[in-house]
């Protein structure tokens, strides 16, 4: 047999796989299935099942029990870490907004050359070390760093301000790594919104302000309310950056988890502290869907 | 809270993926060890703590093993409990020999089976005769001394005006300013710096008053900058003049006094602990593992460590090998060791989970 015939033999042995496949095409439901398939089957094996385990080991380790939720829920500790972790993420949310609005909006508008050379600028964070990106702001936030160099050589200050090792330090710190992930979203729904639409304010009298306040904000909406879920969940599972930059207050709920869990090998608790995290988290993204979602999509469709 | 040896129901496999999975890289495995590792008999994995430790341990213990058993140590590092607990649960024990605290030992031993008792007939006794009694284990042998001391800069507090005891280190009106010291949660000393600050001495800190230690680490505390939990924390902030007083490890203040930073420390009133090889339970070469253990105690081993780093070796015979300038340096000397606290580890993994948890509602009152 040739080498050709034998191609065209396999062509034809292939014919029933693609008429079956072309079977369950016309059934859509089915197709839809087949093609999230690999998708599903790594989430179930990579995120299901060890969220399962997590959730057995907080309910069962060492034997059936709910002692460990009691103890999150009785202990004041862990409410107050609680409490003290969401302020964090929704303050640090806050800033990155009001930080990431104006940038995103530059980069949505200048013309394109710039614009390419801003989303590197704010992409290149992404592939430091969010350690050496901590480190970095220690040697910035010192007594002897040199924002303070700066301040005393200026004269602003006589002594050094205490800018890291306190709420402050952790702010800056986690405002740094999390701000690209505000950004980019508010950048990507920005890029999009038709300009036609502004000029057709603006044809119908309205002033830049008013064009963009009454257009341009409404429709940016969206990007704000996905770049304030994606912040804030980032947020709440912070370890590395407050550890390092915060005080002797600024305890987050992950480093309690990770004590637990790495120390003192107590994982059913630190099980039933991550579940209790993990829960109070897709809460918030609920709500976030639910208000913040819709309003900005309401909006976008009667075009506010 | 408390662990106890109840039969576990959960696989502890699912657990590692789960832990790696979702608490993110932090906690991942940072290494991976290749099954082959195991294929032949003739070689053992030792797991460590990396870093110039660990470099320092390669040529003083692992290439001159090599050399002489012909027993090959494929090193890795890191060997974090929670790592350990898996691999024994898993039944699947990666490592033969690992050095860690006494204390992880019995806190793990509470909670199951996950040490296999050492073989004290395959050393010779004679060569364990400089060997403190607390560093001969059931389940281990003492390899390093190390300590946490009172550490200050120098061009602050000139050598002699420094703190020279706890009371004094204490004293905020005689030395004002910021101060770092250790966070409980890692096992470090803290308590017994309380203590020793409220004037307890060293035979009656043990068993450890819970209530005097806080009501005297509430004294210090709004002096206090940060409880540091990584070691290198301290130093760093003692180099960049974050704080003039720091209770850091001896080993690394020393290290950084040698480049040239302007710090240095008291022995008076030190606490010193040590490290131990252990063998995990489940291991596939234990008599490999023993020998490497037996090795190690050799005083002209642990005397070539001291050369390169400044740990203390834990038999006392390896002081014959080392210069008195030398020895000077390191806290198991014996002028240095007779000012320090030896810590009882076995109180702390008895008490740890309690006072990890009254430590963490304290520091935020």
């Amino acid at each position: 047999m040739t080498a050709i015939s034998r191609v065209a033999g396999s062509i034809v042995d292939a014919r029933p796989w693609i008429r079956a496949w072309e079977a369950v095409a016309e059934r859509d439901g089915l197709r839809r299935l087949l093609l999230v398939l690999p998708t599903l089957v790594v989430l179930l094996v990579l995120f299901v099942a060890p969220l399962t385990a997590i959730l057995r080991l907080s309910l069962l380790d060492p034997a059936p029990t709910a002692r460990h939720y009691l103890e999150v829920v009785t202990n004041p500790t862990y409410l107050h870490v609680l409490g003290i972790t969401f302020e964090t993420a929704a303050l640090v949310t806050l800033l990155c907004l009001a930080l990431g609005y104006p940038l995103a909006y530059v980069m949505a508008t200048v013309p394109g050359r710039l614009a390419g050379v801003l989303i590197i600028l704010v992409i290149v964070p992404f592939w430091i070390s969010v350690l050496v990106r901590t480190y970095a702001w220690m040697v910035m936030l010192g007594r002897g760093g040199l924002v303070n160099t700066l301040l005393l050589r200026l004269g602003v200050v006589e002594e050094p301000l205490r800018l890291m090792h306190n709420f402050v330090g952790v702010l800056v710190g986690m405002t740094h790594v999390l701000l690209p992930f505000a950004v980019l979203p508010m950048y990507s729904v920005m890029k999009n919104i038709d300009r036609d639409l502004l000029r057709a304010a603006e044809n119908l009298g309205a002033n830049r302000w008013q064009s963009f306040r009454r257009v341009f904000f409404p429709l940016s909406l969206l990007g704000v309310v996905s770049a304030a879920a994606l912040v804030f969940v980032s947020a709440l599972g912070f370890f590395i950056t407050p550890a390092l930059l915060g005080g002797p207050r600024d305890v987050l709920l992950s480093m309690l988890i990770e004590r637990q869990v790495n120390d003192l090998t107590n994982w059913g608790f630190g099980s039933a502290l991550a579940v209790v995290l993990l829960g109070l988290t897709l809460l918030v993204l609920i709500v976030f869907r639910r208000f913040l979602g819709t309003a900005a999509w309401g909006s976008v469709v009667e075009g506010r | 809270m408390t662990p106890t040896a109840t039969p576990r129901t959960v696989s502890r496999r699912d657990f590692l993926k789960a832990t790696a999975a979702s608490l993110g890289s932090a906690l991942a495995p940072r290494v991976f060890v290749p099954h082959l590792a195991h294929a032949a008999r003739h070689q053992i994995v030792v797991c460590s703590w990396g870093g110039s430790y660990q470099d320092s341990q390669r040529e003083a213990f692992f290439k001159p093993f090599e050399k002489e058993t012909g027993i090959r140590v494929v090193d890795t590092s890191q060997p974090d409990v929670a790592k350990m607990k898996a691999m024994v649960d898993s039944g699947n024990v990666e490592w033969d020999v690992v050095t860690t605290g006494l204390a992880t030992v019995y806190q793990l031993q509470a909670q199951g089976d996950y040490f296999h008792p050492l073989d004290y007939n395959m050393i010779d006794p004679k060569a364990l005769n400089g060997v403190h009694a607390s560093q001969r284990d059931r389940y281990g042998l003492g390899t390093i001394y190390y300590s946490m001391n009172i550490s200050f800069r120098t061009d602050v507090y000139p050598k002699g005006k420094h703190p020279r005891s706890m009371p004094e280190f204490w004293d905020v009106k005689k030395f004002p300013g910021g101060r770092t010291l250790a966070n409980v949660s890692g096992l470090f000393m803290t308590l017994e710096h309380g203590l020793l600050a409220d004037g307890v001495p060293f035979d009656k800190i043990y068993p450890i008053d819970i209530d005097r230690a806080f009501a005297s680490l509430d004294r210090v505390k709004p002096q206090v900058v940060k409880w540091w939990s990584p070691g290198a924390l301290p130093i760093q902030m003692l180099a960049d003049k974050e704080v003039n007083l720091a209770i850091a490890y001896s080993g690394r203040i020393q290290k950084i006094r040698e480049e040239g930073v302007s710090v240095d420390l008291e022995w008076n009133h030190g606490t010193i602990s040590s490290d131990f090889w252990v063998i995990p339970r489940g291991t596939k070469n234990f008599e490999g593992a023993m020998k490497f253990v037996a090795f190690c105690m050799r005083p002209d081993r642990q005397a070539h460590l001291t050369r390169l780093i400044h740990y203390g070796p834990t038999n006392q015979d390896a002081f014959q090998f080392i210069p008195a300038e030398r020895a000077a340096l390191l806290p198991s000397a014996p002028q240095n060791f007779e000012k320090m606290l030896l810590a009882d580890v076995k109180w702390w993994a008895q008490h740890r989970p309690e006072v990890i948890k009254r430590f963490d509602a304290w520091i935020l009152k």
